[in-house]
């Protein structure tokens, strides 16, 4: 009993046990609406005029009945969706992505979410790759812990920071900011455990604390990592062992503990902060403990009035890795502006700069981007990276990408 | 195996200052209001908050998320408004997937089993009004953004809410059952005078009946169907596609040949294509809120409406 895992799980149901119980209130509620609904009874007056007026009203729409049967035919159905990512790299000299390719259909991701049943909604996300397909989430949410607990268990981006819970298709940048890359893996920092957070404003505002404890990273962001590696490698040793091994081949269990805060300034704009920390040990030359911190703000500002016309985000993610014992600290960090110029039209910078685990020096670069949206389904954006290694050459790349999303795609976390 | 042990131990010891803290946040954590108190609503529109308000009055404390100047289409799921949800024992949300971009992230996000879809806490409030614009027949996006289950804006036929009432009646029944009495006469009331009124505002708005009117988007139908007015076409080609010159230049032909002297539009919309079509056609731009602003009640809030639009009913008549 020891066993951190089996704590959390103790804990878990225990929580249930108490929304079982909690759950037997409402039943007794109706019991006496029932008894109040025939008191109101007696008030005919109610009924009459109610029932003057919904002559008047008029009778619903015949449509209605049709509308009935149609949710109920497709609500036990989850909702299934869509997001197709497509690149085209315009580089002047020559390809950057993966293995050379000029066009790249980067991912095809399919959600599937649903309810469960009223005490668990599940979401499931699978990656296409080419011809792999990986599971990049999939977790089980509880809907009815009391105290404003809830769990997650399964596979999911780990909230490490910010940026690192968006999936790659949907990030403002058309990829992850360099120091993501380097720290925590190309697509992001994701893994299996379980994941506990609670809600809640002790100081005035929102907060929410996640504890996490999942299996080490498994080395699929590394192996991708190879591919583009051995391209950018090729001249230049330099680049070398590009992150994605953050705590690969990691046996043992990873601890991740994120306090997020959201501040409402204004109607308009809303400040939020973010402390992470995650800890693992590592196989290097010895067997050490490998300490993660991050530290995120993020600024949004969009006025309720002209909502759909104009926005401005303000961000910044600085991520340390501390290896084992003695050995060195290293740092990554990016910060990203992004305005909406109009209803459809976004402009944003991104500015990066990391020092590349197990390399010399540091790289330092950052991408331009303009971004047009037809709907809020569809998106084009033209994107310009440059990638300047303190000790090498320099890297520039032109990226054009199309995203398109089918189905009904849940909305996005804030 | 003994590796391993020790290693969970030395894990589980690291990991205790944050469970005794999480342990610490959750004890001191808001105990849930004594039944005396207000019961805490959260209603995702500023005009469902109102009718809380005038079936609840004292007895409720009603928050509403979408403020009064913001399209109901666009609100962000701020962090903040997921905390309110989280406390509320009854939330009312619109429904017909008008805030499907927001209210499920606030809903869920909460946490709160009180409020969820089926809980005695939850009112969607389009379950039993007069819905228009009900699409048939074989609907996707390439549509636009169309809402598979009718036009959402139903709170611009006033009449429609008199089955609203009754669905917040009923949830406040539910949660509240000691009053209930209580709130079936304050919605008694509340009918009454909207009969009452209802007869004012379709005297005011008799003049315009039967007028070709413009809008800006598919969100007037309601209003003008009750008061006849006749919308004979929207700047927008699709919802939510914006305005587009050879869109204009057809609905400007049309709207010459039939006459409009009316465009309606939100305040939350752009003013140069509606005032170019006004210049160019010779109509009103008439800006109706489509919720009630700080201070008004539902009544005060289509007492502003019905206003506004005769105004300039009789100002565009007179020219």
């Amino acid at each position: 009993m020891t066993h951190p895992t089996t704590m959390f799980v103790v804990t878990l149901l225990v929580a249930a046990a108490t929304t079982e119980a909690r759950a037997q209130e409402p039943e007794a509620a109706q019991d006496t609406v029932a008894a109040g609904a025939a008191a109101a009874d007696t008030l005919e007056s109610l009924e009459a005029i109610e029932a003057r007026l919904m002559g008047e009203l008029g009778a619903a729409d015949s449509a209605a009945p049709a509308v009935a049967r149609a949710a109920s035919a497709s609500s036990l159905n989850p909702d299934l969706s869509l997001i197709a990512d497509f690149l085209v790299d315009l580089s002047p000299d020559e390809a950057t992505l993966e293995d050379g390719e000029r066009y790249q259909l980067r991912e095809i991701e399919v959600g599937i979410q649903g309810a469960v049943d009223p005490y668990f909604r599940y979401d499931a996300f699978l990656g296409i790759h080419g011809d792999a397909i990986e599971v990049e989430e999939a977790y089980a949410t509880t809907l009815a812990l009391p105290a404003s607990l809830q769990a997650r268990l399964g596979r999911f981006l780990l909230p490490f920071g910010k940026v690192n819970l968006t999936h790659r298709p949907e990030l403002p940048m058309f990829d992850l900011p360099l120091a993501h890359r380097e720290f925590l893996g190309e697509e992001g920092l994701s893994s299996t455990g379980l994941w506990g957070s609670w809600i809640g404003a002790p100081l005035g505002f929102f907060q929410e604390l996640s504890i996490v404890a999942a299996e080490g990273i498994e080395a699929h962001a590394h192996e991708e990592e190879h591919g583009e590696e051995e391209h950018e490698g090729d001249e230049d040793e330099a680049e070398g062992d590009h992150g994605g091994d953050v705590f690969e081949d990691l046996g043992d269990r990873l601890w991740l503990a994120h306090l997020k805060s959201s501040i409402d300034l204004s109607p308009a704009s809303n400040l939020e902060l973010g402390l992470s920390w995650a800890t693992a040990i590592v196989e290097e030359e010895a067997r050490g403990r490998v300490n993660l911190y991050g530290v995120d703000v993020t600024w949004r500002w969009k006025p309720p009035q002209f909502a759909k016309y104009r926005s401005a985000i303000l961000q910044a993610e600085a991520i340390w890795r501390a290896e084992p014992g003695p050995g060195e600290t290293r740092a990554g960090a990016f910060a990203f502006a992004q305005w909406q110029l109009a209803r459809r039209w976004f402009v944003g910078a991104r500015a990066d700069w990391a020092e590349p685990p197990e390399e010399p020096g540091s790289v330092a670069g950052g991408q331009l981007l303009v971004r047009w949206f037809p709907t809020e389904f569809s998106q084009l954006r033209l994107a310009y990276e440059r990638q300047d290694p303190e000790f090498g050459e320099a890297l520039d790349r032109l990226v054009f990408q199309t995203t398109f999303a089918l189905g009904p795609h849940r909305p996005h976390a804030y | 195996m003994i590796r391993t042990h020790r290693l969970c131990l030395s894990a589980l010891a690291r990991a205790l200052p944050a469970l005794v803290a999480g342990a610490w946040i959750v004890a001191s954590a808001p105990v849930p209001a004594a039944a005396q108190e207000r019961i805490p609503v959260v209603a995702t529109l500023p005009v469902l908050a109102e009718l809380v308000e005038a079936v609840g009055g004292d007895r409720v404390a009603v928050t509403a998320i979408a403020t009064p100047l913001q399209d109901p289409h666009f609100v962000e799921a701020r962090p903040s408004y997921i905390l309110a949800a989280s406390r509320a024992r009854v939330f009312v949300t619109a429904g017909m997937d008008l805030e499907v971009g927001w209210e499920p992230l606030v809903r869920e996000g909460s946490r709160n089993a009180a409020i969820q879809v089926g809980a005695p806490g939850y009112v969607d409030a389009s379950a039993h009004v007069r819905k228009l614009g009900v699409p048939t027949g074989r609907i996707d996006r390439s549509r636009g953004d169309v809402h598979p289950h009718g036009n959402p804006h139903y709170w611009l036929d006033p009449l429609n809410a008199v089955p609203l009432t009754a669905d917040i009646a009923l949830a406040l029944s539910r949660v509240d059952p000691a009053n209930a009495g209580v709130y079936n006469d304050r919605r008694r009331r509340f009918l009454a005078e909207l009969e009452e009124r209802m007869a004012g505002w379709r005297a005011r708005l008799a003049p315009l009946s039967g007028s070709p009117v413009a809008s800006y988007h598919e969100s007037w139908e309601y209003l003008a169907s009750r008061f006849g007015l006749e919308i004979v076409g929207t700047l927008e080609p699709k919802p939510g596609i914006p305005p587009s010159p050879s869109h204009l230049a057809g609905l400007m032909d049309r709207m010459r040949a039939r006459g409009v002297r009316l465009i309606l539009k939100e305040p939350y919309y752009e003013n140069d294509n509606p005032a170019l079509v006004a210049r160019e056609t010779g109509a009103r731009v008439v800006e109706l809120p489509n919720q009630p602003q700080p201070g008004q009640d539902y009544f005060a809030f289509v007492d502003g409406l019905v206003e506004r639009l005769a105004a300039a009913g009789a100002a565009g008549t007179s020219r």
